[in-house]
C-alpha cells in the first residue's frame, strides 16, 4: 500500500517536471514544440483557405514543426483576426491577415474590436490576388475607354457587380470612379462566383472580379477583361493592360493573403516564420502549386513592410467609405 | 452512342482498383460527416485538400465528390434516431422520420433514406450526362429578381409545412425572417441587432439553431415525459421497407430526384431548399395530408432523395460554367485548379477522362453507399435501446460538439443552448420549429436578392413582373397560397353532398 503511494507521488512529480520542461522548451529555441494554429477567418473552400492549404505541408517542413489549419469565418474575417488578437503570444496562435479584416474593416467598422496598429504582429506577407474589371463577350464596350466614355455620357446608368460590400472591389470602384470622373451603381455579391454568373446571365454591365472565379471564361472567351486593377500585369493573361497603364493611377489594389499574430509575439519567433515563409514561397513545389489558381501572385514581403503596405491604404479607404451613402 | 462510348470510358477509369478505394474512402468519410452534426462535407473537404497534391487528378475528384454525396446519406441517420440533423438538408427529415423511430419503424426509415438516395444518385446521373450544357445556361437567367420570386414561393409552399394551426406556422415565418435579419445589413454593412456581439454579426448561425431546436428540446422535452414511460416502443418491427412502404415511395423519390437536381442547379440555392420543397409536394399529393408530421414514409423518402439529388445538380455549373454553388463545390474547383485542370466550358474537351471518371464514379459511389449503409441500419437501431440516460447524454454532448465545431467559436454553443430552451417552449405550446428554419435559410438570401434588384432596377418594382422567369414564380405562389380558399370549398361542397 505505502509503496504504491510513493509510485503515485513520483508519477505526479515525473508528470509536473515534464510540463514544466515542455513548457520552458516552448519559449526556447526549439520553437515549435507543439502544433501551431493558423486561423483562417474565412469559410473552407474561399481562395484563402484554398491556398494556406495548398502551402501548409511545405511551410511545416521549414518550420520544423505540425501546423493545423483552423476556420474561424465570420464578419468579414473580424470575428477570426479577433480571437488571435486576444490569444497569448506564444506563437501557437497566429491568423491569415488580409487587408479586408485589417485596414478595411477599421475604416468601415465603428467599434472594431480590435486596434490595427497595436494590437497585431504583421510576420509576413505571402501573396496578392489581382482584380480586374470584366464585361460580357457581347458588351459593347471592346476597351476600358469606351466603358468610361459611355459611363460619363448616362451617369449612373451601369450597374457593376462585386463581391461584398466595402471589401476590395468595392475600394476599387471607389477610387476608380473619383478618378474617371464617372458614376455607376455598385451591386454587392456574396463571393466571386455569383459576381461572375451575374455578370455570365447579362444581369450586370460590368464587373470587378477577382482572377480565380473569372479565369475559366476569360479563357473560353465568354468574359472580357478590360484592365487590370493590379500593379503588374498577370503573369497568366498578359494581355490585359493595367489600371495604371490606362492613366489610372490610384485605382489598382490588390488583396493580400499574409500571416500575423497577436501583438507582443517574440522577435524570434516573428523572423523564425519570416524565414519559413520567404522559403515556401521560392519553393519551386509551391510555386507550381500556387502558379495553378490563377490570379494568386506570390509576393513575399516581410512583416514590417507588410505593416507598412496595409496602413499606407487606410487614409485612402478611410475617405472613400466617408463618401458611402449612411455613412457620411 | 458517343455518350455510351464515352461513359463506358468513365467507367474504365471509376473502376480501376486506386480508383474504387479512392471513392470508397470518399463515401465512407462523407456517411461520418453527414452522421455527425455540425461537420459539413465542405469542413472535411479541407482537410484532406492537402493530401490530394500526391495523387492523380481524377482520384482526387472521385474522393472528394465521394465525400460530398456521402455526407447526403449519413446526414439522415440522426435526424431519424435521435432528432438531430447531421446536415441543415436534413431538418425534414426529422419531422416523420423520428416519429417513425418513435413507433418502431427506425429500420424502414433509414432504409427507405438509403433507397431513395441511391435511386435519385442515378437517376440524376443521366440528368447530368445529358442535359448539363443546356441546363447551365438556363441557371444563368436567374438574377436578383429571379432569386427573389423564387423566394416568394418557397414562402408561399410553407404553408403546407404546417401540421397544426397556420397562424402559428405564420409566426414562426415571422419570427425566422426576423431572425435572419441579425448581422450585417448585406447592403450598406451597418450592424443591426447585433449589440456589440462579434458572434452575430454573421447573423444567427443555422446549424446553432437547427441543433437546439431539433436536438436539445427534444431531450428536455423527453427528460419530463420519461417518468410517465412514454418512450420509444423498443422492439423494431422489421429493419427493411415493406412492399406497401415502397408502393408509398416510389413516387417521392421520383418527384424528389427531379425537383432536387434542379434546383441544385441553380447557383447559391442551397440544398436545403428543395428537402422543403419536396416535403410540401409530398403533402400537397398525399390522400392523407393530416397525418404529415406522425410519421409518414413519403415524407422521409421525398426529401430525402431530394437532397442527394441536389447534390448531383450542384456539379452541373460546377462542370460546365466552373461556378461553384457552395463551399463544398468551391474545394472541389480549387482542387482541379491545383491540379491545372480548368474547370469550365472546355473541361469535357480538354481533360476527358476527368469528367467521365467522375460521371462513371458518381454512379460506383452511390452503390457503395447502399451497400455500406444497409447493413448499418441494424447497428443504427440499436443505439435506441441505450438506456435513456445514456443516450441523452450522448445526444447532448453531440449538440454540443455540432455547434462548435461548424465554426470553432464557443459563442455558437451558447446561441445553441438559447435556441434549446426556445424550442423546448415552442413544443409546449405548439409552436412548429420546420417553418422557422425555412424562414431562416431563405430571409437572408430573400432581401439580398430584393434589395439587389432594387439597385439593378432603380428602385422600380415592375422588375419583379416584366421578367417572365421572375412573373410566373410570382403567379405560382399566389395560385399555391389561393388553393387551400379554392380547395377548402370543394371539399365542403363534397360534404354537404354526402351530408345530403
Amino acid at each position: 500500500m505505502q509503496k504504491k503511494i510513493g509510485t503515485g507521488r513520483h508519477f505526479i512529480l515525473f508528470v509536473t517536471l515534464v510540463c514544466l520542461l515542455w513548457a520552458g522548451s516552448s519559449q526556447a529555441q526549439d520553437y515549435p514544440a507543439s502544433p501551431v494554429q493558423i486561423v483562417i477567418p474565412y469559410s473552407p473552400g474561399g481562395l484563402t483557405d484554398i491556398f494556406w492549404r495548398s502551402v501548409s505541408d511545405a511551410l511545416a517542413s521549414y518550420m520544423k514543426g505540425t501546423i493545423m489549419m483552423v476556420n474561424k469565418p465570420g464578419g468579414g474575417g473580424v470575428v477570426g483576426t479577433s480571437f488571435v488578437a486576444n490569444a497569448k503570444p506564444d506563437g501557437y496562435t497566429l491568423v491569415n491577415i488580409s487587408p479586408e479584416a485589417v485596414s478595411i474593416a477599421a475604416a468601415f467598422t465603428a467599434n472594431m474590436p480590435y486596434d490595427i496598429e497595436k494590437d497585431l504582429t504583421y510576420i509576413a506577407k505571402a501573396s496578392e490576388v489581382g482584380f480586374g474589371i470584366a464585361v460580357r463577350d457581347d458588351s459593347p464596350f471592346k476597351t476600358l475607354e469606351e466603358l468610361v466614355a459611355f459611363a460619363k455620357a448616362n451617369p449612373k446608368k451601369l450597374k457593376v457587380a462585386g463581391m461584398g460590400i466595402v471589401g476590395t472591389p468595392h475600394m476599387i470602384m471607389g477610387v476608380f470612379q473619383r478618378e474617371a470622373n464617372i458614376e455607376a451603381t455598385y451591386v454587392p455579391f456574396d463571393g466571386g462566383s455569383e459576381v461572375v454568373v451575374n455578370l455570365l446571365g447579362g444581369h450586370t454591365d460590368f464587373a470587378v472580379v477577382s482572377l480565380p472565379p473569372a479565369s475559366p471564361h476569360l479563357r473560353s472567351g465568354k468574359l472580357r477583361m478590360l484592365a487590370a486593377c493590379s500593379p503588374r500585369r498577370f503573369p497568366t493573361f498578359p494581355a490585359i493592360p493595367t489600371m495604371a497603364e490606362k492613366g489610372y493611377k490610384r485605382s489598382s489594389f490588390a488583396t493580400a493573403l499574409g500571416l500575423g499574430g497577436p501583438k507582443g509575439l517574440a522577435p524570434a519567433i516573428v523572423s523564425k516564420w519570416e524565414e519559413a515563409i520567404d522559403k515556401t514561397m521560392k519553393d519551386p513545389k509551391v510555386i507550381s502549386i500556387v502558379e495553378k489558381i490563377d490570379g494568386v501572385v506570390i509576393d513575399f514581403k516581410g512583416g514590417e513592410d507588410y505593416r507598412k503596405e496595409l496602413m499606407a491604404n487606410f487614409p485612402v479607404f478611410k475617405e472613400i467609405v466617408s463618401t458611402l451613402p449612411g455613412k457620411k | 452512342m458517343g455518350v455510351f462510348n464515352d461513359l463506358f470510358f468513365g467507367f474504365h477509369i471509376a473502376l480501376q482498383p486506386m480508383n474504387l478505394l479512392y471513392c470508397f474512402f470518399g463515401v465512407l468519410v462523407g456517411t461520418l460527416v453527414g452522421v455527425l452534426p455540425g461537420v459539413g462535407p465542405a469542413a472535411a473537404l479541407s482537410l484532406l485538400l492537402p493530401m490530394t497534391f500526391y495523387v492523380p487528378p481524377v482520384s482526387t475528384i472521385i474522393l472528394l465528390a465521394g465525400i460530398a454525396y456521402g455526407a447526403m446519406y449519413g446526414g439522415s441517420t440522426t435526424s431519424i434516431l435521435v432528432n438531430i440533423p447531421g446536415e441543415a438538408a436534413s431538418v425534414v427529415t426529422c419531422l416523420d422520420g423520428y416519429q417513425m423511430a418513435r413507433k418502431g419503424r427506425a429500420g424502414p426509415a433509414l432504409g427507405i433514406a438509403a433507397f431513395g438516395s441511391f435511386i435519385a444518385g442515378t437517376i440524376t446521373i443521366f440528368f447530368l450526362i445529358f442535359l448539363a450544357p443546356t441546363l447551365a445556361n438556363f441557371a444563368l437567367k436567374f438574377g436578383p429578381p429571379e432569386y427573389f420570386t423564387l423566394m416568394v414561393l418557397g414562402l408561399s409552399i410553407m404553408v403546407y409545412l404546417a401540421r397544426g394551426s397556420i397562424v402559428n406556422a405564420l409566426i414562426m415565418v415571422c419570427f425566422g425572417l426576423i431572425l435572419g435579419t441579425v448581422g450585417l445589413d448585406p447592403m450598406t454593412g451597418s450592424p443591426r441587432f447585433v449589440y456589440k456581439i462579434i458572434t452575430l454579426m454573421d447573423g444567427v448561425g443555422l446549424i446553432q439553431v437547427v441543433i437546439g431546436l431539433f436536438g436539445v428540446s427534444e431531450v428536455l422535452i423527453n427528460v419530463e415525459t420519461i417518468f410517465k414511460q412514454e418512450i420509444f416502443e423498443t422492439k423494431v418491427k422489421g429493419l427493411l421497407p415493406t412492399r406497401e412502404d415502397w408502393r408509398r415511395s416510389l413516387g417521392p423519390i421520383g418527384r424528389g430526384s427531379v425537383i432536387g437536381f434542379f434546383l441544385g442547379i441553380i447557383p447559391g440555392m442551397s440544398v436545403v431548399i428543395p428537402t422543403f420543397v419536396s416535403y410540401a409536394i409530398e403533402k400537397r399529393l398525399s390522400k392523407y395530408p393530416e397525418k404529415f408530421g406522425t410519421g409518414m414514409i413519403e415524407a422521409v423518402a421525398g426529401p430525402e432523395s431530394a437532397n442527394n439529388a441536389a447534390s448531383t445538380g450542384t456539379l452541373v455549373p460546377m462542370l460546365s460554367l466552373g461556378i461553384p454553388t457552395g463551399a463544398a463545390t468551391a474545394l472541389l474547383l480549387g482542387a482541379l485548379m491545383i491540379h491545372g485542370l480548368r474547370p469550365g466550358p472546355l473541361l469535357i474537351k480538354e481533360s476527358p477522362e476527368v469528367f467521365w471518371g467522375l460521371v462513371a464514379s458518381l454512379y460506383v459511389g452511390n452503390a457503395m453507399l447502399l451497400v455500406l449503409n444497409l447493413p448499418l441500419i441494424g447497428l443504427w437501431v440499436k443505439i435506441l435501446k441505450i438506456p435513456y440516460h445514456f443516450l441523452f447524454s450522448i445526444i447532448l454532448l453531440l449538440c454540443i460538439i455540432g455547434s462548435y465545431i461548424t465554426n470553432n467559436n464557443p459563442y455558437d454553443v451558447i446561441i445553441m443552448v438559447v435556441f434549446g430552451l426556445v424550442g423546448y417552449l415552442m413544443k409546449k405550446f405548439n409552436y412548429e420549429a420546420a417553418p422557422l428554419v425555412l424562414a431562416l435559410v431563405l430571409g437572408p438570401m430573400m432581401e439580398r436578392a430584393f434589395q439587389r434588384s432594387l439597385l439593378l432596377s432603380e428602385g422600380g418594382f415592375g422588375i419583379f413582373f416584366t421578367r417572365p422567369i421572375s412573373a410566373s414564380f410570382l403567379i405560382l405562389a399566389l395560385l399555391i397560397l389561393l388553393s387551400p380558399l379554392l380547395l377548402r370549398k370543394r371539399r365542403l361542397r363534397e360534404d354537404l353532398r354526402a351530408g345530403d
